[in-house]
């Protein structure tokens, strides 16, 4: 894993080219790009830009321009005063985490060189993949409101043309599927704003570790498909705007076609908790790459788990559509439309728990794993994603628990006494996104996270 | 339980006691005890339960009653054609107290007296008027179409007095929308034919006038017909277009002064009549609910037996108003009502009435059930507050709510309902937004307020959502909590042990006893591995009551709970779905932020730009310029037009005071429309954490409400409060 993360960076790095400067007491070159490679860029220590994960050869010359070959290197990393001894000259170095170092070069007791200070960056690699995060929260959450917004409008105009002075409610109705285009531009901005995107840009030093940019794809993926309830939140919308025609159906309407917003908030909430780990990890520094990895891995797991069971808001948006439907023919109905049309929530909140379970025990929130072997992180964030798979997929099942739910809704107008066993129907699909959580849980607890 | 009842019993949280009362009376003085119960409207009037005797019909002057109502309502839709309306934003803010007129008590004889003399005379004269009223508008239509068909021809060398059939020669004119079989006509030498196209190639059509012998006419209309012929009838009319326009404009001038004439005729008959007719309206109104309210009753040959509830307060009160009123003819048995027929009256103090109607939405409660009233009305206003979390936008829907409630809605319950709500609520979003550093946004380096307001917020939800969702999670399991105390207090009042056992015992034992052992698994507090075992045990217990078994156990009809799973995951869901109190509180200031962060964009991007940028007011004016040519009419987007044209000017002169002028402008429109989307989702999320997550745990609805039999007086007032006449 870590050697295809080194392939990864490499193709990513550009160079440029400065010719060394001699000081007093000799300098120390580097080199940068492919080992083995005669194509080398050289530049002097004092101006090098150095990237964790690249690869580099350093190499001392005297003042003279001799190359003394029996050296010792000291490299201290300043954080946590860890030291690396390398003998030899020139010499290969990689830095696994990026901040500042201490470099000294000695033969025998006699100090050649430094202490210098170099600043190692994360390379550009994170805010790249940020970026991604950022297009993917607006984007797919751009489509799921406009698709709603067209359901709703669809609604809406023919709403209008029967009586125009409907514009104003059938505007009101519309309003409520945008809101998941607005969540996901916030977590979009957000993502900008916590990366410095809007002044830095996709320089070397931005200094954003790959696993910040993971974490970002997360919360991006978290509040962008959860956006597509803004599909279900349509449905009702629509219905909304037809049935608020009746005398005091209005707010009841209104009641209805808040509830498939339920899961975009829960997406925009996993998203944010994620941005926050983000913004940690990014002061921190990666400490230790393959640490931040896997809690970047573990994000997108997260967020592909809660957006996927955003879906069940189209089922829900079916339940609330037929519950709206329900209580504008009969005002009593409204109490228990209400219960059928919460039914298909729960494939979220089942998702909700797991994603709070993992960012919680992964240390997602303060950007800090708890003790573990590095090969061991990276596995266990790979493992998340299985879990999320699991909790995510298997929550689309309340589409399936949504039409049931809403029969059950129209059923109830029609015969009170079908209440019950409706429900018991309604209930039969959530048997599979208990089979997901089930499955995640194992997972979890495979994984060590319970 | 007893003392608890007692306790609580005459509380706020129960809606008020209430007394069956069965009145038996003689029908001689039926009108008289029916008339002081309307006056006085204590009583909640239902269907006798009595099944040995028949019901009650109205009389037969209902019908009269009716048809007198009708005719005067008539009256008076007419009459308030000539009523002063005053328009435009003063009269929306100061709105008049609707018109009520002086009436005194009246005997039926004496209404239906005067219902028949004011109808005799001036029915005939008012609904004459009325007519003349209509035909003056019909005609002033009509001329107006015809004004615009006489437009089209203003460039024909025509006197329209010529169009139609004469001795010899029929001539027509109108519009068509295809010319080929007239030209062919026109070619055959059997018309003249003078045509000139209009519009544009989807929409083209012709402007015709055509002549022929009058023997040819048939064929000329025929081909018309072909054409898709929309004839200009202007029979009546002589001269040339101009000045036939001329006439019709002065016509129309007339019949507006005739219609003013007949409007102020109107006008004298509003102020000599319109009091009396009021009046009338509402006696015969009273008069009707009188008589529809028979079929209720109960009825034997000389008696009428009356069963309603009254408020046990009012008892001893309307005990004596009703004996007073029918002397000794009748009888009173009243005992403490109970059942499901019950009418409930809430029993709140005045500030929590508003939020009455939250719970009436979801569904009346039952009689001798809690009225969570006062419970739900300071969650909600905290919970807005707590999802807004915005003090300037708190200050706009506080602002908002108080024009609706002491202006807009001054007469008008629903709009008044709703301002006092969004006042309260908007008064506690300013509060949370204080709290949380949040005006127009955090105050943050984004935000302009933050040079003038800079304090160390007490909490700040963007750098500490943890603590904010912590505190959100504690609030659900309190409200839970509360929603579950309320629920064993119901089933233990009405006896239900089986149901108490499994959905709130199962719950006392498993909420704490789980906190214990997630909480020492995942590390946040520990406990003595004493407490832990305890606490596993007490779980165990808890799942079985949840199952339902020990229900069973003690009580034969309680069910097995087979959904117990699904009970777990909903408590688990309900829970949580409280972090939407974090969540909409974040997106409320981070939209806020994004604002104000575009703001900062904007300013850095105008003035980076340097010399381009002031290509663009020229290129402002420039198009505002030819907006303002190019759509005269429309006074909105002359306004845009006009504000984009004020906009470049200063632009021209000084770059910077424009870029201010139009951050400023579009600051507050992207405020007010944020701090509206989010109050809306904010008042319905907070809503649904009642009905959804606290209402499931105890609410029982479906309760009847209480409608007093009362009289209505919606164009009168009664001046002499006294009783009723002997």
């Amino acid at each position: 894993m870590k050697k295809m993360l080194f392939i990864v960076l490499l193709l990513m790095v550009i160079s440029g080219v400065v010719i060394a400067s001699g000081t007093a007491l000799g300098a120390v070159s580097v080199k940068e790009g492919k080992w083995n490679s005669n194509e080398m860029q050289v530049t002097g220590l004092e101006n090098a830009t150095l990237v964790a994960g690249n690869n580099y050869i350093f190499e001392y010359t005297t003042e003279s321009g001799n190359v003394p070959t029996n050296l010792t290197w000291i490299v201290v990393n300043v954080k946590d005063g860890t030291q690396s001894v390398y003998l030899g000259n020139p010499i290969k170095l990689s830095f696994s985490s990026s901040g500042d170092y201490n470099i000294t070069v000695m033969e025998g007791n006699t100090i050649l060189y430094g202490p210098q200070k170099v600043k190692v960056h994360e390379g550009p690699l994170g805010m790249a993949l940020a970026l991604i995060g950022a297009g993917i929260a607006v984007g797919a959450s751009g489509m799921g409101a406009a698709i709603g917004v067209g359901i709703a409008g669809a609604s809406g105009a023919s709403a209008v043309a029967e009586d125009s002075s409907r514009f104003k409610t059938a505007f009101i109705f519309q309003a409520f599927p945008q809101t998941q285009g607005i969540y996901g531009l916030l977590v979009g901005i957000l993502i900008l704003m916590y990366t410095g995107a809007f002044s830095g840009g996709l320089s070397p030093s931005a200094d954003i570790p790959v696993g910040a940019g993971l974490i970002a794809i997360g919360a991006g993926l978290s509040v962008g498909i959860a956006g597509l309830s803004a599909i279900g939140q349509g449905i009702v919308a629509g219905t909304g705007i037809g049935v608020s025609k009746k005398q005091g159906a209005l707010g009841k309407a209104v009641v209805f076609t808040v509830l498939p917003e339920t899961q975009a908030i829960y997406g925009l909430l996993i998203a944010i908790l994620l941005l926050q780990g983000m913004s940690a990890l990014i002061h921190n520094g990666s400490a230790g790459t393959s640490y931040a990895l896997a809690m970047g891995i573990a994000a997108v797991g997260v967020g592909l788990g809660m957006g996927l069971s955003g879906l069940t808001a189209i089922g829900q948006g079916i339940a609330a559509a037929s519950g709206s439907a329900a209580t504008a023919q009969k005002p009593k109905a409204f109490a228990s439309s209400m219960i059928f049309a919460v039914l298909p929530e729960t494939q979220s909140i089942y998702a909700l728990l797991a994603a709070i379970i993992v960012i919680m025990s992964m240390g997602l929130m303060s950007g800090s794993l708890p003790p573990m072997a590095s090969s061991q992180a990276m596995l266990v964030g790979i493992g998340v994603i299985g879990a999320g798979f699991a909790v995510g997929l298997a929550g689309i099942s309340g589409i399936g628990q949504g039409i049931t739910a809403g029969a059950g809704a129209a059923a109830y107008v029609k015969n009170p006494s079908t209440r019950t066993r409706s429900i018991v129907l309604s209930v039969m699909s959530e048997t599979y996104a208990i089979f997901g959580l089930l499955i995640a849980i194992l997972i979890m607890l495979a994984l060590g996270l319970l | 339980m007893r003392l608890l009842e007692r306790y609580l019993g005459e509380t706020m949280l129960f809606p008020s006691k209430m007394v069956e009362v069965e009145v038996l009376l003689h029908d001689s003085v039926k009108y008289r005890v029916l008339k002081a119960m309307q006056r006085k409207g204590f009583i909640h009037i239902t269907s006798h339960n009595i099944e040995e005797i028949g019901s009650g019909s109205p009389s037969k002057d209902i019908s009269q009653i009716v048809e007198f109502e009708f005719r005067i309502e008539k009256l008076l839709g007419i009459l308030n054609l000539a009523k002063q309306k005053n328009e435009g934003l003063r009269s929306l803010f100061n709105p008049e107290p609707p018109e009520r007129y002086p009436a005194k008590d009246r005997e039926r004889e004496e209404i239906m007296k005067d219902a028949k003399d004011v109808l005799d005379e001036v029915e005939n004269k008012i609904l004459g008027l009325y007519t003349k009223w209509e035909n003056i508008n019909e005609a002033i239509e009509d001329i107006n179409t015809q004004k615009n068909y006489a437009k089209y021809l203003l460039n024909m060398p025509c006197d329209i007095g010529y169009l139609g059939e004469g001795p010899y020669v029929y001539i027509t004119a109108g519009i068509v929308r295809d010319m080929e079989t007239l030209l062919n006509l026109e070619k055959d030498k059997k018309i003249a034919l003078w045509h000139s196209a209009m519009g544009k190639k989807k929409n083209r059509s012709y402007l015709v006038v055509a002549a022929c012998y009058i023997e040819d006419k048939k064929e000329l209309e025929a081909a018309l017909r072909f054409s898709n012929f929309t004839e200009f009838e202007l029979e009546g009319w002589k001269g040339k277009p101009d000045k036939v326009i001329k006439d019709m404009e002065k016509r129309v001038e007339e019949l507006k002064k005739e219609k003013e004439d007949v409007l102020k005729k109107i006008e004298e008959y509003r102020d000599k009549y319109y009091g009396r007719l009021a009046v009338l309206k509402d006696d015969l109104t009273n008069e009707r609910i009188k008589e529809e309210v028979h079929p209720k009753f109960g009825k034997t040959i000389f008696t009428t037996i009356i069963r309603g509830f009254i408020p046990k307060k009012e008892l001893d009160n309307a005990i004596n108003v009703i004996k007073s009123a029918g002397d000794d003819l009748v009888h009173i048995e009243w005992k403490d009502a109970e059942g499901d027929d019950v009418p409930v009256k809430y029993n709140n103090p005045r500030i929590f009435r508003p939020f009455q109607a939250f719970v009436d939405m979801y569904s009346t409660p039952k009689y001798g059930h809690i009225d969570p009233t006062i419970i739900i009305a300071p969650l909600f206003i905290a919970f807005f507050g707590l999802t807004l979390g915005d003090a300037g936008y708190g200050f706009i829907i506080a602002l908002l709510g108080y024009l609706l409630w002491r202006h807009i809605g001054k007469y008008n319950w629903t709009n008044r309902t709703l301002g006092e709500i969004l006042f309260a609520s908007g008064i506690s979003a300013i509060a949370f937004g204080i709290v949380q550093g949040g005006i127009f946004g955090p105050l943050d380096s984004n935000n302009m307020l933050s040079q003038f307001i800079h304090y160390q917020p007490l909490i700040n939800p963007m750098q500490d959502a943890v603590r904010v969702l912590v505190i959100a999670l504690i609030i659900g399991i309190s409200q839970i909590s509360l929603g579950l105390v309320l629920g064993a207090y119901h089933h233990l009042k009405f006896k239900n042990y089986g149901e108490f056992l499994t959905s709130e015992v199962s719950w006392f034992l498993i909420l704490p006893s789980s906190g214990v052992v997630i909480g020492k698994s995942f590390g946040w507090w520990t406990f003595a591995p004493m407490t832990v075992t305890i606490s596993w045990v007490i779980l165990t217990i808890g799942i079985v009551f949840l199952s339902g078994i020990p229900a069973k156990m003690i009580d034969k009809k309680s069910a097995v709970n087979a959904m117990a799973f699904f009970d777990i995951t909903g408590m688990v869901g309900d829970w949580l779905s409280y972090s939407r109190l974090l969540a909409l509180d974040l997106a409320t200031s981070g939209i806020a932020l994004t604002i104000n962060l575009f703001a900062g964009i904007i300013s850095t991007m105008v003035v980076g730009a340097g010399s381009m940028v002031c290509c663009m007011p020229i290129a402002i004016v420039g198009i505002a310029l030819f907006g303002l040519v190019a759509r005269k009419k429309d006074k909105k987007k002359t306004g845009i037009a006009l504000f984009f044209l004020i906009l470049g000017i200063i632009g021209v002169i000084n770059l910077q005071a424009a870029l201010w002028l139009f951050l400023a402008v579009y600051l507050i429109i992207a405020h007010i429309g944020n701090a509206l989307l989010q109050s809306l989702g904010s008042l319905v999320h907070s809503l649904r954490l009642q009905y959804v997550e606290f209402f499931s745990r105890f609410y029982e609805g479906d309760g009847v409400k209480f409608e007093p039999f009362r009289e209505v007086r919606k164009n009168s007032r009664l001046v002499e409060a006294g009783g009723v006449k002997k």
